[in-house]
């Protein structure tokens, strides 16, 4: 009990962040984080290596959500243009140092789920573009492509939220 | 390396990470040596990056959602116990009625073999379709002899010399219309079994023992066996096919 408390106490925040990010809702995140907990009390036993359990819960979360999606088709897919990938090399500015919590997690949200899904294991979790190969399932070059395209995307929401809304029709 | 596959790699570049291991990663930092343009793209990229982890560190702690988790985890232990009684209750449930039905049926067969006129259908009635248990097991002949007797059970006079080769296993005590009667069991070398049934005669009528001496089958079992002054024999084979006409003398 101790031991799975201890996971929980260290890992439910970024898992939530996590799944609010996939399903950009709330009720459907916290669903996702106590079925990935459950799941864990489960296989607690099973898992023998338990410095992977972090990544053991992130793929199983992810996992779960690509199931749901499946079944129930309740995640649709944002369609918007996306950005040259050149924008961050012509804006040497950055987005100012106003940008807060808030902000950057409305304009992760805004993103198409192939690009939000890395960004959020990258900037949340710090993980390297193995590890974020190794969760989603994806060959190494689609995880740096989308990264690479993801955070074009991200810079643009970020530095005019409002012409990217347009142009997106989000 | 072209500029867009080494900025697709330092897209990924996390600044508090270890990339040496990464010789594909160090290739394209590598490259930041010699291009001016690429290197100011990477610390726009690393400025940005920082600018994000910062906000994002900021990020609210979701409001009773690790209580929910550890009730959750509770409520499932606690389901799992309640899943296992049940579980355990309807196996015992299922145990005690096999055991009980088991029972009822063996009792009921064993009673009918108190309706039937005569021994050899009574005896043979019992071994064809009964589950028993000898109430003593001992392979040395004399030794049952000594428990029949202090059990006051019918004490077999002699037994046919050819049967009496055999191995006995044991016997046991039983009662068949109000009258005790013994068994006792021996052992073929083909691994059948021939029963020897001893009841007093006094306690038997005429008609119970007539023809007792005719080989016969009955409840599909070889039987016969024959009377003496004081007591009533009968054997019968333990199976269809077994035969004891050899072993009546």
């Amino acid at each position: 009990m101790k031991e799975f408390e201890g996971a929980v106490d260290q890992h439910y925040k970024n898992l939530y962040y996590f799944a609010l990010n996939l399903t950009r809702n709330g009720a459907d995140a916290e669903d996702l984080v106590q079925q990935a907990f459950l799941k864990l009390a489960k296989s607690y036993s099973k898992i023998r290596d338990l410095t992977k359990l972090k990544s053991w819960l992130f793929s199983t979360l992810y996992r779960q959500f690509i199931d749901q999606k499946r079944k129930t088709n309740r995640y649709p897919e944002i369609q918007y243009e996306e950005t040259s990938t050149d924008a961050l090399v012509t804006e040497p500015t950055g987005i100012g140092s106003g940008v807060d919590c808030t902000t950057v997690l409305t304009a992760l949200k805004s993103l198409k789920e192939s690009l939000r899904v890395p960004l959020t294991l990258f900037y949340f979790e710090h993980y390297s573009y193995q590890e974020i190969s190794d969760v989603m399932e994806l060959p190494l070059g689609t995880v740096m492509s989308r990264l690479y395209r993801g955070k074009a995307e991200l810079y643009k929401q970020l530095k005019d939220p409002q012409t990217a809304a347009v142009d997106g029709n989000i | 390396m072209d500029i867009l596959e080494a900025k697709q790699l330092l897209s990924a570049y996390q600044s508090d990470k270890d990339h040496f291991s990464d010789p594909h990663m160090l290739e394209a930092l590598s490259m930041l040596e010699n291009d001016a343009e690429l290197a100011e793209w990477f610390e726009h990229q690393l400025a940005f990056d920082r600018q994000v982890k910062e906000a994002l560190r900021d990020a609210p702690e979701p409001v009773g959602l690790k209580d929910s988790v550890l009730q959750g985890y509770r409520n499932s232990k606690r389901n799992k116990v309640i899943r296992y009684v049940r579980w355990a209750t309807a196996v015992a449930a299922v145990l005690l009625l096999g055991v009980g039905g088991f029972w009822s049926y063996a009792s009921n067969y064993n009673n009918k073999m108190h309706e039937y006129a005569t021994f050899r259908e009574g005896m043979s009635h019992y071994i064809a379709g009964s589950y028993f248990i000898l109430d003593f097991l001992d392979t040395d002949l004399g030794k049952i002899g000594h428990w029949l007797e202090k059990k006051n059970s019918p004490m077999y006079e002699s037994i046919p010399a050819l049967l009496a080769e055999k191995e006995p296993l044991g016997c046991k005590k039983m009662a068949w219309r109000g009258q005790d009667v013994s068994l006792i069991c021996f052992h073929r070398e083909d691994g059948k079994i021939i029963h020897m049934f001893v009841a007093e005669r006094s306690g038997l009528s005429e008609e119970a023992f007539a023809n007792l001496d005719e080989v016969l089958i009955s409840h599909d079992l070889e039987t016969g066996g024959w009377v003496t002054d004081t007591h009533v024999y009968l054997l019968t084979g333990s199976e269809p096919g077994v035969t004891i006409k050899e072993y009546l003398g």
